[in-house]
């Protein structure tokens, strides 16, 4: 039998950071993982991490304090590991029909934010030369960019660290059950052994509903698949790094629709090509709809109809790629709440020392690290940081007002 | 397989990713248990021939290093598609 004061359940981007704030504290910490480090959502993402958000404070506040992070972990090598933070560039395509959409409603809002950031409309003709293999229906674009860090080192490089600080680190372990006595946390069974505990930090992403569960609470969270497709490396005939194209024009907060006749709209399919940060292949993505859960540990299979889509998608936008081969295709389950599509973090009121750290769905790299550091003030009784009421579980009382529940689920 | 001799350390063990057998050792030290723990850290793998060559000697070198048994190591993930395909074929397929 362990014992520790803060056994974390998950080993992604959250659990890790949560785990390396921990322990440079001088806390003593269990990582336990189903599979491996990085296996899902962590290991299957463009490793894009967002600086800001316009529309939401707090979100914007985790993001800079994530990204300062990055940045020194950069510089100090702390991580034991170049983690490959660098900035890359974006162009956003447009046709003269979403040109014509942007002015009004969501989208002429996303236009002024944009706008206000020195970000305009530039027509093709002053781009053409830059990107000539870009088809011709495209004729308006925006350049943007954003950093990229290498996925697997930041993982890798914060297991490293926290094993370093005297975290213990379990992989291929599963949890059986939480032990909840006098409404307090004290024991995760798991099938190598029991582990004595203060804390549990429920970190387990799409799977975070079934450690939920042990401890009697309903976690609203669902499991998003999100695909993406792998070339063999050849030559560049693109000139940005990542070439994003939204054929559905979706609203961000509805980047599927349940039961739509146009499989596109209903695998939640859009374009994205990605130059890789180091070698010379090409990663198309995206699909992001809802599936089940895998029956056995935490390996997704890719679906042929996405890869189909996302395939198509790919062609459209730029039609030299069709010759070229795909080498792999990977997916992840992303955890999405789908009362609001929000995180959930926070100590759950009425059991002590339980705390979630879940539901972050594409953002999850860009929140990781501060989300950690969140999650490591809370269990030391700490002033946080960055208030984060809002996105706490006591949200999901009855009668409250979710604008995006018929996103996920038909409710009829 | 006979136990690897002499100082091989720069050969090379990956030939889609240029990757040697001194990485691998590395990388296997620093706590990679599987090839796809490994391949996340090198690469190795990660090339044209997805470890069809590589996967059996890297996970020998795991095992030197480790004491697993390669048969006890995880299995890797297994997806469609299978071998390199144009993406022209990709976006023809009927259902």
């Amino acid at each position: 039998m362990e014992e520790t004061d803060v056994t974390v359940i998950g080993g992604g981007i959250l659990g890790l950071s949560t785990a390396y704030h921990l322990t440079k504290s001088g806390y003593n910490v269990i990582l336990v993982e189903m599979a491996k480090i990085a296996a899902c959502a962590s290991g299957s993402n463009a490793g894009a991490i967002r600086k800001l958000d316009l529309t939401n404070e707090i979100d914007s506040r985790i993001y800079a304090g994530s990204y300062k992070m990055y940045q020194d972990w950069n510089e100090s090598g702390e991580l034991g590991c170049d983690i490959d933070l660098r900035e890359t560039s974006i162009l956003r395509c447009f046709t003269d029909e979403h040109v014509e959409r942007m002015k009004y409603g969501l989208w002429k809002r996303r236009l002024e934010l944009w706008n206000r950031e020195g970000l305009h409309l530039v027509k093709r003709d002053e781009w053409t030369m830059m990107e000539p293999n870009i088809t011709k229906d495209i004729t308006w674009g925006i350049e943007t960019s954003t950093s990229r860090i290498n996925i697997f080192r930041v993982c890798r490089g914060l297991a490293w660290t926290a094993e370093k600080n005297g975290a213990k680190i379990f992989t291929h372990t599963k949890v059986k059950g939480v032990g909840v006595k006098n409404g307090k946390v004290c024991t995760v069974f798991t099938d190598k052994g029991d582990i004595k505990t203060d804390f549990v930090v429920n970190a387990a992403g799409a799977w975070s509903p079934i450690i939920g569960k042990m401890v009697g609470i309903e976690i609203p969270i669902l499991p998003a698949i999100g695909t993406a497709l792998v070339t063999e490396p050849t030559p560049s005939i693109t000139k940005h790094r990542r070439i994003l194209y939204d054929p559905l024009w979706h609203d961000p907060h509805q980047p599927f629709v349940v039961n739509s006749t146009d499989p596109c709209q209903r695998l939640g399919v859009t374009t994205e090509i990605d130059r890789h940060l180091t070698e010379d292949n090409y990663i198309l993505a995206r699909s992001e709809h809802i599936v089940s859960l895998p029956s056995k540990g935490a390996k997704t299979q890719t679906e042929p109809e996405t890869l189909k889509c996302i395939a198509e998608g790919a062609i459209r936008l730029i039609p030299k790629l069709k010759n070229i081969h795909v080498i792999r295709a990977y997916a992840g389950m992303r955890p999405v709440c789908e009362v609001d599509g929000k995180p959930i973090i926070g100590e759950v009121n009425g059991i002590e020392g339980f705390i979630l750290a879940t539901g972050i769905w594409h953002t999850g790299m860009s929140y990781g690290p501060m989300c950690g550091k969140l999650v490591s003030e809370i269990i030391q009784r700490k002033v946080i940081s960055i208030p984060i009421e809002e996105l706490h579980f006591s949200r999901f009382v009855k009668n409250h007002h979710f604008p995006y529940i018929h996103l996920f689920r038909n409710v009829n | 397989m006979a136990k690897m001799k002499g100082n091989m350390e720069d050969t090379i063990i990956c030939r889609c990713m240029d990757i040697t057998v001194k990485e691998v050792r590395v990388a296997t030290r620093k706590g990679a248990d599987s090839f796809d723990a490994v391949k996340r850290i090198t690469r190795a793998g990660m090339g044209l021939c997805q470890g069809r060559t590589c996967q059996h000697l890297v996970e020998k070198l795991i095992s030197e290093e480790t004491g697993v048994k390669m048969g006890d190591m995880p299995p890797i993930s297994i997806r469609s598609p299978l071998k390199p395909i144009r993406l022209k074929d990709i976006a023809g397929m009927k259902f």
